[in-house]
């Protein structure tokens, strides 16, 4: 990574930190939302981006996260939070585990997308059925947790603690995304994903690599799930609906799949887009939409994509460059 | 490239700029009594956030041509919850934040139940917008926020009651509802309503089990043949917006109109009239919220209706209109009478006022601030005489406070 | 016995949405995300040529002809405006393009025609039933069924017979070498995708009696028919058709065993074929 963007980052980690000190409450909830939706987002390139496979059902498994958290909440266990986000990722991953071992060795591409799909519809409406969890209205008044790890008691229902809780897992979420993605474990996953026969021939067990990465991104998306239930205060069967499960993909496809911080991007700016446009009422799907094909138009690559190719062109002559490319296929 | 630190806090002072446009709009509020609006105003529920802004907007324009609250103008501020409880609790915390301390919000229960949890905080008031769930009363009942809409025991228990004294000879009823746990309550209530009139005429009624049918789904002909070979006479269907419509259309085929001697619809009123045209089925009841020539004794409903005629050109304003209209009318009428937008004096005066409204007296159960407002039931059909097809036959009031629900603010109704 | 004639019905209308589907994704090689959106714009544009009220068949069947027609026109202004300009990246943006182009019909749809129901009635002489062995059969039912199976039977005479589908297979199959044996490439695909979303906008005309219309109508038959498309496996005609009357008799067998989970038994029945033909029934199908 370049030297502005590094930048850049710190300055965008800065504000965002800051954020509760001066702006508007429904911004701060709004950005916290993206917080969490922008790592769910990173956790669902980890399988597109890394090992090639596009699931089109991640909202089933951040809806499994969302109600592990609120049942164990309402059930009375706010004071061991820590280790309910451990349980609720967990359950995410052995869940995606479970798919995975019947699912990958049979499908990939777009059978595994409209499986994965029809999974989470299976879990949306099921989950609308439970009396016991509230069917279609959900769990509501979600608390907030208190609890104390050991020499200290932390009051996250106040003010925006919470708020700042989830920045601090998140940036964790993120570290650790970065770290698996960055390792050994993320480069054979990209190999695999150039060439599987390759990677085959080279020894690798593709299908062992593959599920293991549909295992953590399940996990990943599942622990998003979790902290988003107290954020919300609220889950309802429609936190998994097919339009959680393509927030994920608009948002790293916007971003720029091939880069590591596409999906945060990409979250990022769909959010400013739909805040910055919240006052327009009646017309919101044509400029969604709209802003969504001028952005894919202009930007084959993703922002992250545009944003390095121009400082690629802008390190290499001092001169403003030409624009980039906006034909180009995606480099590897 | 080589950056030098004063490049670096230029671009960073421009993203807290541009991050800070809100912080700018909070200045902006002069002497004029705001009002916080969320409804669902995109996707399939804008339908009816349309009636509420309709509603409500009209509600503003007539307050203030009537020289406003204490002198000051109302100025309503919409938001689009963008039916999730996410986006509406996003709308409310925004609002919130700008210092709006009076809000209305509808459509549907998850997104109200996202926000009744922060009134407290806030310290804010509201109404909660044509809203039927139990829930929202009951055990999510929150002591700052008021239903101006109608529970299902009251309205659907009331049917019931309705259409057993309207057709004591029918012995048999049948019931169609979509495949949404939310809409059992309805069915449930009609059903008890009617046992409950029928045990007092010492008659009794056999009620079979509802059909169920898809939620959005294309096609109910499976459960429509299933229906008709109930031989029940009279039917109840619960389905809502274009799921009615089209299971009336194809239902027509099947000649539903000469299987069932009463055909009764839960909520959809004109919406299938104005949809089917001549096609509507020869007699429909339907319950309504609102209905402008059954409440011809009132000047502010014939008012309201004018104003949507001269608004939208259309004749038969769905319910939302008079129910939204009223919403803002109570608030407004509030913060008039206590002289003040504090949640601690409003509620007493909200509790205590009963100011006239499109729909009659505005008045709410103090107990769980639940609305007993009369209950309007219509019977529309195809008319051949009258041009666009269809007319309104017969309409017919019961008082809603006979059949609202037992008050147990903070638990379950049991 | 109604419940496969009715099966049937539900099999066929789906399959009249799915075949446009099927198309663009044996050519193009996308999801197409703004089908559904299509489909609306058909029945919309057809019910405001015919009314509320269609005089006769014939009328309801021209009306659907002309929203072929126009949806055909708009789907080559897509193709070439929108989808030629990204084909040669990730077709995953692809699908992204779709999904927004989806957003932006929607959004027409509500400001052209507004939000309130319309409904179209089936025309005189489908629009009543027929008494055959006892059972009673919607007469609209059997208009759909067969306009279903000569659908049908038409596409697959074009792709698999017909020069012009020789000459689409060939260029689904191998552009460049299409383009060296002196193929009009960019127009062959044009015609195509044009003709398949066409199918989109005559699907929405010919159902439109069937349900009522609102900006949500796309929804309804979109996820059924991508269902469709993958049980029947991708790109393939023939597998989507059987595809279709599969999911309308297993639709029909859950209400009728199964009556308090409406429209539920589908995805199991679809989780349980793509695991057990992860490629579709047929087979996956470069057209």
């Amino acid at each position: 990574m370049n030297r502005l963007s590094t930048y850049l980052l710190v300055a965008l980690a800065a504000i965002l930190l800051l954020l509760p000190l001066w702006a508007n409450s429904g911004l701060v909830f709004l950005t916290g939302t993206t917080i969490i939706v922008a790592v769910f987002a990173l956790s669902w390139n980890l399988l597109f981006g890394y090992a090639g496979l596009a699931s089109f059902g991640s909202g089933g498994l951040f809806s499994i996260g969302a109600y592990t958290m609120a049942v164990m909440l309402r059930q009375g266990y706010e004071g061991q939070f820590l280790l309910l986000i451990v349980l609720a990722t967990l359950a995410g991953g052995v869940v995606a585990f479970a798919i995975g071992f019947v699912a990958l060795r049979r499908s990939t591409g777009i059978f595994l997308a409209i499986l994965t799909l029809a999974l989470a519809e299976l879990l949306r409406i099921t989950l609308a059925k439970i009396h016991w969890l509230g069917a279609e209205d959900g769990i509501p008044s979600i608390v907030r947790p208190t609890f104390s790890i050991g020499f200290a008691t932390v009051d996250l229902s106040r003010g925006n603690s919470y708020y700042w809780f989830v920045c601090i897992a998140c940036a964790l979420l993120v570290g650790l995304t970065w770290w698996i993605a960055h390792g050994r474990f993320g480069r054979t996953l990209r190999t695999i994903r150039l060439d599987v026969e390759r990677a085959a021939f080279m020894g690798v067990d593709t299908h062992r690599y593959r599920l293991v990465a549909f295992t953590i991104s399940g996990a990943i998306a599942a622990c998003a799930g979790a902290l988003f239930a107290p954020w919300a205060q609220i889950v309802t069967p429609d936190i998994g609906n097919m339009m959680r499960s393509t927030q994920p993909i608009l948002f790293t496809l916007l971003g720029g799949a091939s880069s590591f911080w596409g999906p945060l991007i990409g979250a990022f700016l769909f959010s400013a887009i739909e805040f910055s446009t919240r006052t327009l009422v009646g017309i919101q799907e044509i400029i969604t939409g709209g802003i969504l094909l001028a952005v894919v138009l202009m930007f084959p690559t993703g922002v992250a994509g545009a944003w390095n190719a121009l400082i690629a062109g802008l390190s290499a002559r001092p001169e403003p460059a030409k624009a980039a490319p906006a034909l180009q296929p995606v480099k590897e | 490239m080589r950056l030098n630190r004063r490049h670096f806090l230029t671009t960073t002072a421009a993203g807290i700029g541009a991050l800070a446009m809100p912080g700018i709009l909070r200045a902006a509020q002069g002497d004029t009594v705001r009002i916080g609006l969320i409804t669902t105003l995109s996707g399939p529920g804008q339908l009816y956030g349309n009636y509420i802004k309709d509603g409500s907007e009209i509600a503003v324009e007539r307050l203030n041509a009537a020289g406003g609250v204490n002198g000051s103008k109302i100025e309503l501020v919409v938001r689009d919850d963008k039916n999730s409880p996410e986006g509406a609790v996003t709308a409310f915390r925004e609002l919130t934040g700008d210092g709006i301390k009076l809000f209305a919000q509808g459509t549907f229960t998850a997104n109200l139940l996202g926000t009744l949890p922060l009134l407290e905080e806030a310290d804010v008031t509201m109404m909660m917008v044509g809203a039927s769930a139990l829930a929202l009363t009951h055990e999510a009942y929150n002591p700052r926020a008021f239903r101006l809409g109608f529970s299902s025991p009251m309205c659907f228990g009331g049917y019931g009651n309705l259409m057993a004294q309207k057709h004591p000879e029918i012995e048999k009823w049948a019931m169609l509802r979509s495949d949404v746990t939310a809409l059992a309550d309805i069915t449930n209530a009609f059903s008890n309503g009617l046992k409950a009139e029928k045990v007092k005429a010492g008659r009794t009624v056999e009620i079979l089990d509802p059909v169920l049918v898809p939620y959005g789904g294309a096609d109910f002909r499976n459960q429509i043949s299933n229906i008709i070979g109930s031989g029940a006479p009279g039917l109840f269907n619960v389905l809502q917006g274009a799921d009615a419509i089209s299971y009336y259309k194809q239902a027509r085929t099947f000649g539903l109109d000469q299987k069932f001697k009463v055909l009764c619809d839960s909520a959809n009123e004109f919406a299938i009239a104005k949809a089917m045209g001549a096609n509507t089925p020869a007699s429909l009841w339907s319950w309504t919220g609102w209905y402008p020539a059954a409440n011809k004794d009132n000047a502010v409903s014939d008012e309201v209706h004018k104003a949507y005629i001269k608004l939208r050109g259309d004749e038969y304003p769905n319910w939302y209109i008079g129910v939204s209209h009223d919403s803002i009318l109570t608030i407004a009428n509030a913060v008039q009478k206590a002289g003040s937008m504090e949640a601690a004096k409003l509620i007493p005066t909200i509790e205590t006022e009963a100011p006239q409204g499109a729909l009659g007296k505005i008045h709410f159960r103090k107990e769980d601030h639940g609305f007993a407002g009369d209950l309007t039931y219509i019977r529309f059909g195809r008319d051949d005489k009258n041009a666009n097809g269809w007319s309104v036959f017969e309409t017919a009031q019961l008082p809603g406070a006979e059949f609202l629900e037992r008050a147990t603010p903070g638990s379950k109704l049991n | 016995m109604f419940t496969l004639v009715n099966g049937l019905t539900t099999g066929m209308a789906v399959f009249l949405v799915a075949a446009g589907l099927t198309l663009v994704f044996g050519i193009m090689r996308i999801l197409n995300f703004a089908h559904g959106a299509f489909f609306m714009i058909g029945a919309y544009v057809a019910s405001s040529l015919v009314g509320s009220a269609p005089r006769s068949v014939l009328a309801l069947i021209a009306a659907a002809v002309v929203a072929a027609l126009v949806v055909g026109v708009l789907g080559i202004v897509v193709q070439r405006f929108i989808l030629r300009r990204i084909q040669h990246v990730d077709e995953h943006y692809m699908l992204i393009a779709t999904f927004a182009v989806m957003l932006v019909c929607v959004g027409f749809v509500k400001l052209v025609w507004g939000l309130e129901f319309l409904s179209v009635d089936p025309p005189p002489g489908i629009d009543a039933g027929v008494e055959i062995a006892g059972l009673f059969i919607p007469s609209f039912s059997l208009f759909i069924i067969a306009s279903g199976i000569v659908v049908f039977l038409v596409l697959d005479f074009v792709i698999h017979r017909a020069w012009a589908g020789k000459m689409i297979t060939a260029i689904a199959r191998d552009g460049w070498m299409a383009e060296l044996l002196g193929i009009n490439v960019p127009a062959g695909i044009m015609a195509a995708v044009g003709g398949s979303f066409a199918l989109a906008g005559l699907a929405g005309g010919l159902l439109l009696p069937n349900q009522t219309l609102s900006p949500a109508l796309g929804d309804s038959f979109l996820l059924l028919a991508f269902i469709t498309v993958v049980i029947g496996g991708l790109g393939n005609v023939r597998g989507a058709f059987i595809a279709a009357i599969l999911l309308g008799v297993i639709d029909g067998l859950n209400t009728m065993f199964l009556p308090a989970y409406p429209g539920v038994v589908v995805y199991f029945a679809m989780v349980a074929f793509l695991l057990l033909w992860p490629n579709g029934i047929l087979g996956e199908s470069r057209l």
